[in-house]
């Protein structure tokens, strides 16, 4: 039983990393329709941008924060305006071909910039954790997830509370009748992609305690949190958090249960049944037109 | 109707280059360059199998790979614990590759977007820690070796490449033909309705997940076949580098530089990215750089060229030119709009 419940504090921790990199998907797929195949290599950039920002600064990982995200947004915006701008309005499966491109590329372009050594961005926290009972809260892992429902509750306030929120509903809505009430789609096309990409180089950062810094770390990231946002139903905020915690847990659960290594396949298990079941997810209203 | 000619010019061109396919192997010397020229036949197959659910269905399959590899270790398994000739265990990859794509295809095809690429990535991942997981059949992820006993064609071992290049040239015009049929059968059609207008196709009366099922079973098919015949001319296969993305990327590839939904495409596709990589490999580095190169070229295909290379020779249709005007016209539109809304400001 302690097994179990430790299992469960584990795996609804790591799920806030998937529920961080879901969310970013949600934001772009919600206002673009766009589901972005290439958010876990924006992972692996953001671990590497704080790499080199630590190497430049020497700061603790947890203060690089402004300037990572600054030079994801940047990073972001110059690879929407050269690959996903010049296909927005295909309609098809040509996002899906260039999103997996973007994905492949940026991948391999760290191996080609970066040799293959393992790096570390040090941490003094690495390995400090909170007791409480007999059971352990590792304290990066924690602090990634406050961190996450931190950017969350922004996102839900950017949503909600503001006029620029307003403009992005009402693309998702409609593009056309937005672009008719003057609102510019395209800048809202621009900002809602570099928000998605922001919150996968976020998660990258907050990971650095945890994983090497490698190009083959964003492996698991590029795949899970995909399923996550299509179990928690695609286009809804709320559902790709409780999906990122779900898949979380499920991944723990079977990790301790089972085998570490089958933790992914009982995920793809979970995923298989739920589209199956409820192909909407958990909480969307579905996808009629590609 | 029109008459069926059998000496029209297309056919005539078609034996030449078969023909000329066929006498390859007695011109060009070293083992080297065959070996380039059955990894071209084999990706040609490959992406043409992967054509029928990707291109004439718009269903962007990224677990080809996992077929591939259901195909190599049905063969490798078999052979190498019971001495099974891979004829013999053909079918059944086929069988077991039928019953996953069916699963994949049941939950996924209901839906539309991306729902589909995404089980196929996440099959895929899946099929490979399953078979590092279950190591005492598949070997884990050390991978299966095939020893070389001997010439013989039932076991697909060879001295050298030359056997494996008329095997999948063979293989190559068999799908082809295959393809070819398929694609003029009434599911060939329904498929290409649901690929237009899959909305307009269903109110035709048209099962338009059934005819994506079938399509994806028969794609999953194919490329079984071709993985139980790809492995035994590699004669190592491991789940690193027979089930990853990579791989499945690298087929997706062939097709849709050469040109989505097209005969030809996946071939010319072949002809040109399996060489092209050879050479960026040998400049570049094995990982990182090459692989660079799927990427990029799949980006920049999909931005400037759509419709592949074998757009680049087909003479302008009546269709393109309907494409041309509409996008001409929206083009109108919105300067129209523009130049309204300049006014009012």
């Amino acid at each position: 039983m302690w097994i179990f419940i430790q299992s469960l504090i584990n795996g609804l921790l790591a799920g806030g990393v998937y529920a961080l990199i879901g969310v970013g998907i949600t934001i772009v797929f919600g206002v673009m329709k766009i589901v972005n195949f290439a958010a876990g290599a924006y992972l692996v950039w953001g671990m590497y941008f704080t790499y080199l920002w630590y190497q430049v600064t020497g700061l603790n990982a947890y203060l690089l924060i402004p300037l990572v995200a600054m030079t994801m947004i940047i990073f972001g915006f110059a690879t929407f305006k050269l690959t996903i701008k010049p296909v927005l309005n295909t309609g098809g499966t040509a996002f899906i071909l260039v999103t997996v491109g973007l994905s492949f590329l940026l991948q391999n372009l760290i191996e080609v910039f970066f040799d293959p050594t393992p790096r570390t961005v040090p941490s003094s926290i690495k390995l400090s954790s909170l007791q409480i009972g007999s059971f352990s809260i590792g304290l990066p892992r924690l602090i990634a997830f406050a961190a996450m429902l931190v950017l969350v509750l922004f996102v839900n306030l950017l949503l909600n509370k503001t006029l620029f929120g307003r403009a992005m509903k009402a693309t998702s809505e409609s593009s056309v009748i937005a672009r008719m009430l003057g609102i510019n789609t395209d800048r809202t096309y621009t900002i809602a992609f570099i928000i998605g990409i922001t919150f996968a180089g976020l998660a990258g950062l907050l990971i650095t305690p945890l994983y090497y810094v490698t190009a083959t770390s964003g492996k698991i990231f590029s795949t899970v949190p995909l399923m996550a946002v299509v179990l928690g139903g695609l286009g809804n905020i709320k559902g790709a958090l409780i999906g990122g915690l779900l898949v979380g847990v499920v991944e723990a659960v079977v990790g301790s249960q089972l085998s570490p290594d089958l933790g992914p396949v009982g995920i793809t298990l979970l995923f298989l049944v739920v589209v199956y079941l409820k192909p909407k997810g958990l909480f969307g209203k579905g996808e009629r037109t590609a | 109707m029109r008459k069926y000619k059998l000496l029209s010019i297309k056919n005539i061109a078609l034996v030449v280059l078969v023909a000329v396919m066929a006498v390859i192997p007695l011109i060009v010397k070293g083992n080297y360059i065959i070996s380039i020229f059955v990894s071209c036949l084999i990706f040609a197959s490959l992406g043409s199998a992967w054509n029928i659910i990707g291109g004439y269905g718009a269903q962007i399959s990224w677990c080809h790979s996992a077929f591939v590899t259901i195909g190599a270790y049905s063969n490798f398994i078999l052979s190498v614990n019971f001495g099974i000739s891979p004829f013999l265990s053909m079918p059944i990859g086929m069988l077991i590759s039928f019953i996953f794509a069916t699963i994949i295809g049941h939950g996924t095809f209901k839906l539309r977007g991306a729902y589909f690429s995404i089980a196929t990535i996440a099959f895929a991942e899946s099929l490979r820690i399953a078979i590092q997981y279950f190591d005492k059949l598949t070997k884990g992820a050390a991978g299966i070796y095939v020893t070389y006993t001997g010439s013989s064609f039932s076991k697909l071992t060879f001295k050298n490449d030359i056997p494996f290049y008329y095997i999948a040239l063979v293989l190559l015009i068999l799908i082809v033909i295959i393809i070819y049929r398929f694609t003029k059968s009434k599911t060939g059609h329904y498929l290409g309705a649901i690929k237009g207008n899959e909305d307009a196709a269903e109110s035709l009366g048209i099962e338009a997940f059934k005819v994506k099922l079938t399509a994806f079973q028969l794609s999953a098919i194919f490329t079984s076949v071709i993985g139980a015949i790809y492995g035994s001319y590699l004669t190592y296969i491991a789940p690193s580098s027979t089930c990853g993305f990579d791989l499945s990327i690298k087929i997706g590839v062939v097709a849709i530089v050469g040109g989505i939904g097209t005969i030809a495409g996946p071939i010319i596709g072949a002809f040109i990215f399996i060489p092209l990589i050879e050479i960026a490999s040998k400049l570049l580095g094995q990982i990182g750089g090459s692989q660079m190169l799927y990427g990029l070229l799949l980006i920049i295909i999909v931005i400037f060229r759509p419709e592949g290379v074998v757009s680049l020779f087909k003479r302008k249709s009546k269709k393109d030119d309907v494409v041309g005007e509409t996008a001409k016209i929206n083009e109108e539109t919105k300067n129209g709009q523009g130049r309204k809304e300049n006014k009012n400001g």
